[in-house]
């Protein structure tokens, strides 16, 4: 005890020295120091959400009836941050209309705050890209999503950042991560990753994703790693929350580096394994506080519990964040706002929030949920860990298990909810029907026309099931949408799946051989500086061909295409009438040569390099363009109509057209008849439109 | 014209001010009964000086309003209410004071309660009391512009009293501690309770046995104990559990408290219910120090609405994912100390047996505002 107790003191006296002259630099320190700026990144540039990011961008989405990006604010005004830019790519207007309408655009707001659009950016890099072109960024600034919730105070974070820029101007980075074991519920299980972090100092030195579904037995560390620093800690046991303090060199980089979109796996990864840059990043782990973010439904899941068992103190429910909350906090972790009717024989358990006007009737039994605003929940209900959003009704006798049920959903009498679904916005569910656990229920149509799927949601629901348009993409979330199942069922899928470690080396042999090009092709932009829209054209004509003739990767003749059209800032339809040019090009000399007919040439070259047009082609407006510039190419060469032909036939079947597209293109468009030879090309096209109307109208009557 | 502009944005800048403050106690930005109460009389004092009325009933209500909306915030931290319930006092006061001076007629209006009869009595004295106020509405005028400067003077006033709480409560130090007196003190974060034993300490020489509080306190208990050590006083940091053993050595139990409830109960942090029952047993005196700030006109009738529940991090680690998932865990920021436990209450009044705590409810709060 006595030894233990004079070290402690000791310790503190310290402690104590320090603080008070920190207290009394403050005043002048803080003329000195620059705002502090925050840059929320309001897109997350996934699906995981879907379909209910179909309606709502998930910043909006409500964790414990509160919206995501509230908490994201509470943070950032805990932090001290003065200035705050929030990037809007999806759902944009509904964004700026919250942010226009809270509290934060008020006066009493304690940091300014402004809206950027950036609607073309697909990752974490567009956006960043964006950013730098515009020239927000003048400091250090904070970078977070804005679904994140946390209580960790700053200022000590922000201390040691500032500190180690002062001494080195290449510490451009300092990740705040927080510790948690392995298999913590707050962890993504999707996205884990390895840090390697110098002991001592914290630094960063390498960082590798771990491929969920792969087996990694292996990573490879450079040695020049274990020359420079004594002592490494390889970790995997952080929440990391993509919670950032970057220097304003980290958007230029992302600028210099067209390749970089996530901004651990691409940004942080490559930073570090290159040797030419020398920057350095940092690790700040935290133990204390909290910080999580919502980036799964598994996330979702785990956040909302750990904000409901006050995990996240200030910031809980009864913190009440909306000015027109009136939560209050009751033994057992139960919220509960004003104006609730709950029947006398209704039982509400522990970890459970319940919102204003919401009537509960006889003998239901809530356990572990949220349940939103003005829900009406009848008589021997049974709720146990679902989250139940505003305005619902759900019927007698209807059982929820860990689910999500959007605004204004319907559930019908003795209905059952399996874990893991998600009934999205105004679906209706008829009576008696079971909703499997990997089911996901929505109404929004979009640009498709679908029925009303009877045989998920009865006779008299309304809503069918949603199905994520890329597989893979699925699969990921597939594997987090059995968040409440639990962890034995992750497992088991997690180990479905093997590959041996070659794959990591080879992946990364390619990134080097990208690099290797990037560089070069920046090289020939500083040379032919002059260069107009031709020499653009010429250069990518010559990438594409010369990818088609050593027969690169897919992936790599896209970079280097994407590189071009950056360094030489070419529109989209530039790099689209190049890549026609060589692949037609390419087309038309194997039918000359002889080598193969017509249809089989353009399948040949075209199943194999046509994926290159899903990044050139987004919307109807460049569908149309392209088709347009198909057949322009086609007047050029020989039997150029029946090439035509079969390319709209086989982009059409890889997806890269779509009917509608090309109906416009072909009744509707004055260019597609300005002169003889465009009208002659097209000479083999109604039939396949006839095939077409009529294949059609065949699957409508079936 | 341009003052009625000048008017409307300063009254924008006091709402703003307001929504910020609000938002900062929300925060627990500002934390602890002394900051919350200190800031909420400043923020009172801006208020009172921008408002404009006609009638005092107008401003009653204003302030009523502004005091329900300062008290949801965080229903759970009393000093807030407890300063707008002051200040609510005060203006009643000077107004009633105005209106004797006027009407000439003081004799109705005596307010101080000498028996029990007339405290059952004093409903019927509010009557004339309002009557009287009412009837001299035409005089309205006359009596805003006389009362501002009181009120705000008055105000003033509360504000330098917080601020010398402490020093008042500290120069009974003497009175309270022997001489080679062991003390034990449990709440580590009261500063009332620190310039207590450092102010003692000029004068007398005593052992203080700091309990360590796990786990919301630990780290204050240990600058606490650091900071008597370093004015000579003999200090000896212990933990929860030892506290029953060594009570039996103790000569007095001083507790710094969060507020103090009208039954003369407190809301002290979590632990100090335990320890104060121990006292009990071996009929350890227990020594409140409090400022009159924390004497909350309300009743314990749901002593869980009042009691605060903090971060569960600091009771289990986070990081532990296993049981984490598996268990609820409750941090409860305060303990409630029935009166029965407490044998004094120091205040900057004096000393006081905790049953005599509702009378200084009535002498400083009035029975009207106690909802708000």
């Amino acid at each position: 005890m006595g030894p233990k107790k004079g070290g402690q003191a000791g310790g503190n006296k310290a402690k104590v020295g320090k603080q008070t002259a920190q207290q009394n630099a403050a005043p002048e320190e803080t003329d000195q120091d620059e705002r502090l700026q925050a840059i929320v990144l309001s897109d997350s540039y996934q699906t995981r959400f879907q379909p209910l990011t179909l309606e709502t961008p998930r910043c909006l989405l409500p964790l414990c009836n509160t919206p995501l990006l509230e908490y994201t604010f509470e943070f950032l005004a805990l932090a001290g941050v003065s200035e705050v830019i929030v990037v809007c790519c999806a759902h944009a207007d509904q964004i700026q209309e919250y942010i226009a309408n809270s509290r934060w655009s008020n006066p009493s707001s304690p940091f300014t705050i402004e809206t950027v659009l950036s609607p073309e950016s697909v990752s974490v890099g567009d956006a960043m890209r964006d950013l730098d072109a515009k020239g927000l960024i003048t400091s250090d600034f904070l970078l977070v999503s804005g679904d994140i919730v946390c209580n960790v105070p700053f200022d000590k974070v922000l201390a040691d950042h500032r500190q180690r820029r002062a001494k080195d101007k290449n510490a451009i980075m300092t990740m705040v991560l927080r510790e948690a074991s392995p298999f913590h519920r707050t962890r993504a299980r999707a996205e884990s990753a390895i840090f390697v972090l110098d002991e001592q100092t914290n630094q960063c030195v390498h960082y590798e994703e771990i491929k969920t579904r792969k087996h990694m037995k292996q990573i490879s560390l450079d040695p020049e790693i274990f020359n420079k620093h004594t002592d490494l800690a390889i970790r995997n046991d952080f929440i990391d929350c993509h919670i950032d303090i970057c220097s304003p060199d980290v958007p230029a980089l992302f600028t210099e580096n067209f390749d970089y979109n996530h901004i651990r796996k691409d940004f942080v990864h490559g930073i570090l394994t290159s040797d030419l840059l020398g920057k350095t990043i940092f690790a700040h782990i935290v133990t204390d506080n909290y910080a999580a973010r919502v980036r799964s439904l598994q996330t979702y899941d785990a956040v909302s519990k750990d904000v409901i068992s006050r995990w996240t103190y200030p910031i809980t429910p009864d913190s009440n964040l909306l000015a027109d909350q009136t939560f209050q906090y009751q033994r057992g972790h139960i919220y509960k706002e004003d104006g609730i009717v709950l029947a006398r024989s209704c039982r509400i358990n522990s970890c459970t929030v319940v919102g204003a006007g919401t009537a509960v009737d006889d003998g239901t039994v809530i356990t572990g949920s949220v349940i939103g605003r003005r829900c009406k929940i009848g008589k021997n209900v049974s709720i146990r860990s679902a989250y139940i959003w505003d305005d619902v009704t759900i019927e007698d006798d209807a059982i929820i298990e860990s689910a999500i049920i959007a605004n204004g959903a319907v559930i019908g009498a003795s209905s059952h909810v399996a874990p893991g679904a998600i009934v999205s916005y105004n679906v209706k569910i008829d009576a008696n029907i079971i909703v499997d656990g990997n089911k996901r229920l929505t109404k929004y149509l979009g640009e498709e026309d679908k029925k009303v799927d009877t045989d998920a949601v009865g006779e008299d629901g309304d809503g069918y099931v949603y199905e994520d348009a890329s597989e893979a993409e699925e699969d990921d979330d597939y594997e987090e949408i059995v968040n409440s199942s639990g962890l034995v069922y992750n497992m088991a899928s997690l180990n479905a799946s093997d590959t041996s470690f070659s794959t990591v080396s080879a992946d990364q042999a390619h990134r080097k051989s990208r690099r290797r090009r990037v560089s070069t092709a920046s090289n020939n932009t500083i040379a032919s500086e002059d260069s107009d829209e031709e020499s653009f054209l010429r250069e990518a004509q010559a990438s594409v061909e010369r990818a088609v003739a050593e027969n690169h990767d897919l992936d790599i003749a896209a970079l280097e295409l994407s590189t071009l059209r950056m360094a030489k800032n070419a529109q989209f339809h530039e790099v689209r009438a190049a890549t026609i040019a060589a692949l037609i090009g390419r087309i038309s000399h194997l039918i000359n040569s002889n080598t193969l007919k017509a249809r089989a040439a353009v399948e040949s070259v075209l199943n194999r390099w046509g994926p290159l047009f899903r990044r050139q082609v987004f919307d109807q407006a460049d569908q149309i363009d392209f088709l347009l510039l198909i057949q322009r190419d086609c007047t050029r060469r020989m039997q150029g109509s029946s090439i035509l032909l079969h390319a709209i036939n086989c982009l059409y079947d890889q997806d890269i057209l779509e009917e509608e597209a090309i109906l416009t293109w072909w009744y509707q468009d004055p260019q597609r008849k300005e002169d003889a030879d465009m009208v002659k090309v097209g000479e083999l096209v109604p039939r396949w439109l006839d095939w077409l109307t009529t294949a059609e109208e065949e699957s409508d009557s079936e | 014209m341009l003052a009625a502009g000048a008017h409307i944005s300063k009254e924008k800048d006091l709402n703003a001010h307001i929504e910020a403050f609000v938002a900062q106690i929300k925060r627990r930005q500002i934390q602890g009964s002394y900051n919350v109460a200190l800031a909420t009389s400043q923020l009172l004092l801006r208020v009172v000086s921008a408002a404009r009325w006609t009638q005092i009933d107008q401003l009653v209500t204003q302030i009523k309003v502004l005091g329900k909306r300062l008290q949801s915030a965080q229903p759970r931290e009393l000093a807030c209410g407890n300063i707008i319930r002051r200040v609510l006092a005060l203006i009643r006061e000077e107004s009633e004071d105005t209106n004797d001076s006027e009407s000439g007629d003081g004799a109705i209006n005596s307010p101080l309660i000498t028996s029990m009869f007339s405290l059952l009595s004093t409903n019927d004295e509010c009557g004339p009391n309002r009557q009287s106020q009412s009837l001299s509405d035409g005089t309205g005028r006359s009596i805003k512009k006389d009362l501002k400067p009181y009120i705000i003077e008055g105000i003033q006033e509360l504000i330098d009293e917080l601020k010398s709480i402490d020093e008042s409560i500290a120069s009974m130090g003497v009175e309270m501690i022997h001489e080679n007196e062991t003390i034990l003190t449990p709440t580590p974060n009261s500063r009332t309770v620190l310039k207590f034993l450092l102010r003692t300490a000029q004068k007398r020489k005593f052992t203080v046995l700091v309990v360590e509080v796990f786990p919301n306190d630990v780290e204050k208990t240990h600058e606490f104990a650091l900071k008597l050590a370093e004015a000579g006083i003999e200090t000896t940091v212990i933990t929860d559990a030892m506290v029953y053993s060594i009570m039996g050595r103790v000569g007095k139990v001083i507790l710094g408290t969060h507020a103090v409830l009208a039954n003369g109960g407190l809301l002290a942090s979590a632990g100090a219910a335990m320890i104060c029952q121990c006292a009990n047993v071996h009929r350890t005196p227990v020594v409140v120090c409090t400022g009159l700030y924390k004497l909350s006109p309300m009743y314990p009738f749901d002593i869980e609405s009042l009691i605060e529940v903090g971060d569960t991090g600091k009771v289990l680690e986070f990081e532990d994912g296993s049981l984490v998932d598996k268990v609820n865990v409750v941090n409860p920021l305060y303990d409630y100390v029935p009166p029965e436990s407490v044998d004094l209450c120091i205040t900057n009044m004096g000393g006081y047996s905790p049953n005599f705590m509702y009378r200084l409810v009535l002498d400083h709060y009035r029975q009207e505002d106690t909802t708000l």
